[in-house]
């Protein structure tokens, strides 16, 4: 039992840290103009900045359902990549104010990695779950 | 869980490289500096 209650332990700081690291990628992923951004890269395993956000987002909510036993759907892989960037890169609006960026989308993500870690302890018990590729679509 | 935690790092590390080269590095991203930001985790 102890063994079992450290590997959740365990398990909910590397989540933790998952997020902790995701954001900071993300935060610095937001100063980058657009065209760097969406640029080609050498050494982009994923064709650019992007790509390789896209990628990780990607493989993030393919496990996450594969937890649950479901394919990632669409509007979440959506969702997802949409969110990101922040918003659009405006740093004037009328009247010289700056405009609210909208709410980056990540967040919902953090949210339900910590929900399937509660829903699912068999995969972290080492048995068998359905995953159902993601990279095809990456 | 595994799996995915340690291939999503293996890519973030990439990436900060290629945002290093842009010019707009991420700062550290170790799990030793988050370990010092929150010494309860």
């Amino acid at each position: 039992m102890r063994d079992a209650v450290d590997s959740l332990s365990l398990a909910r700081t590397l989540v933790d840290y998952n997020e902790w690291a995701n954001e900071r990628i993300l935060a610095t992923a937001d100063r980058v103009p657009d065209e760097a951004f969406h640029r080609p890269l050498a050494g982009a395993g994923h064709g650019s900045i992007f790509g390789q956000l896209r990628h990780i987002a990607y493989v993030q909510l393919g496990y996450l359902a594969g937890f649950e036993g479901r394919a990632i759907d669409a509007a979440s892989g959506a969702a997802a990549v949409a969110g990101l960037r922040s918003g659009p890169r405006v740093t004037r609006g009328r009247g010289g104010r700056v405009p609210a960026r909208p709410p980056r989308l990540a967040r919902a993500g953090r949210r339900a990695h910590r929900g399937a870690l509660e829903r699912a302890p068999a995969p972290m018990a080492g048995q068998s779950y359905r995953w159902e590729s993601t990279c095809s679509r990456c | 869980m595994l799996q995915v935690l340690m291939h999503s790092q293996y890519h973030r590390g990439e990436t900060a490289a290629l945002l290093t080269g842009l010019g707009y590095s991420p700062g550290d991203i170790d799990f030793l500096f988050f370990a010092f930001e929150r010494p309860g985790a």
